[in-house]
């Protein structure tokens, strides 16, 4: 079973389901978990946490704030210490493209992923 | 009165007998009002100039001039899917060519010396409004086109989540998160899992044919050895031919070819086309591959000893969401999309994909790209 790791996993998400299911993946599997639905609540959140996350999921299209608008707000070379890994079902390489531009270091399609391959994805990011 | 060049409808004549021109130049200027101005060229390559231009409402063409034709003119133009009319200029008695004329695309034809003031006028006008006209319909239809495209993207995303939500908690349950399961809601659960995997790859199919029917595939081209690739796709395949007693021969190149093309969507296309030759035939069957070039270009054979298309299914193969009969198969077959995708793919590279079938006698794809 995995290690408890202080660190954080910040999953925002704006459909309940999927971030219920992302939810409960990385919490039994040991992490602790934090999760918003969208970019804004993200934002918010993210101010008033005392520890940065270690790996933010961050999902592209929201409502509120997207993707795109979070991570211009957020500033990710500012946050060195988390890594952002964009998180979308939408195969649009534009998008991706300015997320990495603006800070994100990794692109899973959410229908592709099964939940081990999720926990595989996280220990492979905390590992480096 | 002098009215603005620019408010007159441009005609241009092309005809090489300056006595026409003249004659037809009078006609013109009986015209009340003065609708048209009128340009006159007496050459074909000229002209074609002139028409690339694009600087005139109407071409009023001769059917001859000179060594060739006014329709020449008019069909080399046509694919071009102009909108301003063409009218054929004919001589006396031109029945035939008349009906040829309109056939093609002309939008009307005048008799040389049977036309006046007003029946030119009104031949003019009419061709005009009624390319206008088609021009609307055209441009309401592509619109149309596109919405349904545009459509059919975002329900397939919109699809996507539900789809992906059902993956992650039937994930859970099989990968053994929330705990052990017996064998039987193992099985249940199995299939649920799989029902809804092929949901999702048909939402993907759906929207890849969205993104090339909408014209946003970009080729990324990059150097490849053809016979690697194929020995790699082919090795991945093995276990499902093993699993289906059968067996996949492949016939390498005797020298190495390589090719530049889009790796990721060949191979898909080739996995298609391969995985479809397995699937159309009964154990015990071989499917062959080989490739062969030239100079420019290579040619990738799949033959299989399977079920064959009907004669009258043939032309539906390469349709979108057309499934050919397998009588092989009681499984719910795929969403029709593959071939329909694969040959979009290899029009795009500039190669040509076709195939020869027999019922019972098995069929054969031929895949050709440029190198």
């Amino acid at each position: 079973m995995a290690e408890k790791s202080a660190q954080t996993i910040f999953i925002v998400e704006d459909d309940q389901d999927l971030n219920g299911a992302y939810h409960m993946i990385l919490e039994s599997s040991g992490y602790d978990v934090t999760v918003a639905f969208n970019g804004k609540e993200a934002l918010e959140k993210l101010s008033s946490m005392v520890e940065p996350p270690r790996i933010i999921f961050l999902d592209l299209r929201m409502p509120v704030l997207d993707g795109i608008g979070f991570l211009k707000e957020y500033n990710a070379p500012a946050h060195p210490e988390t890594t952002v890994v964009v998180f979308s079902n939408y195969d649009a390489q534009k998008e991706v493209d300015e997320a990495y531009e603006l800070g994100a270091s990794r692109y899973v399609l959410k229908a592709r992923a099964t939940p081990n391959e999720l926990v595989r994805i996280v220990r492979d990011i905390m590992s480096d | 009165m002098m009215k603005a060049a620019s408010r007159k409808i441009r005609v241009l004549l092309v005809d090489d007998d300056e006595d026409d021109y003249l004659i037809i130049r009078q006609i013109f200027s009986k015209i009340p009002e003065a609708p048209f101005s009128l340009e006159w060229s007496d050459d074909y390559d000229k002209a074609w100039r002139l028409i690339g231009q694009r600087k005139h409402h109407l071409y009023l063409i001769d059917y001859r001039l000179g060594e060739k034709s006014g329709m020449d003119l008019m069909r080399g133009m046509l694919p071009q899917a102009r909108p301003e009319p063409f009218i054929i200029l004919t001589g006396a008695g031109d029945r035939d060519l008349e009906r040829q004329a309109m056939r093609e695309g002309a939008s009307d034809y005048l008799v040389k010396g049977s036309f006046g003031p007003e029946l030119l006028s009104r031949t003019l006008q009419y061709a005009i409004g009624r390319k206008n006209a088609e021009q609307q319909r055209v441009q309401y239809l592509i619109e149309l086109n596109r919405s349904k495209d545009e459509f059919i993207s975002i329900a397939s995303h919109q699809l996507r989540t539900p789809a992906t939500g059902v993956k992650q908690y039937l994930g859970m349950v099989l990968e053994g998160f929330v705990g052990e399961v017996t064998d039987r809601q193992r099985d249940i659960i199995q299939k649920a899992y799989q029902s809804n995997e092929r949901q999702l790859r048909i939402v993907a199919d759906l929207l890849k044919v969205a993104q090339v029917d909408a014209g946003k595939i970009r080729l990324h081209k990059q150097k490849v050895s053809v016979g690697e690739m194929l020995g790699d796709i082919i090795g991945e395949q093995a276990d499902t031919y093993r699993m289906r007693q059968q067996s996949i021969r492949f016939t390498s190149p005797s020298k190495a070819t390589t090719a530049h093309i889009d790796v990721d969507a060949v191979r898909m296309v080739l996995e298609n086309i391969i995985d479809n030759a397995s699937k159309y035939s009964s154990e015990g069957t071989t499917v062959n591959v080989a490739v062969k070039e030239d100079d420019h270009s290579f040619e990738i054979t799949v033959a299989d000893q399977g079920v064959g298309i009907a004669d009258d299914e043939h032309a539906k193969v390469f349709e979108k969401f057309s499934r050919i009969e397998n009588p092989l198969s009681t499984k719910v077959g795929g969403t029709g999309l593959g071939l329909y995708w694969a040959k979009k793919i290899v029009d795009l590279h500039g190669g040509s994909v076709r195939f020869t079938s027999e019922p019972g006698d098995g069929t054969t794809f031929y895949i050709t790209l440029p190198k």
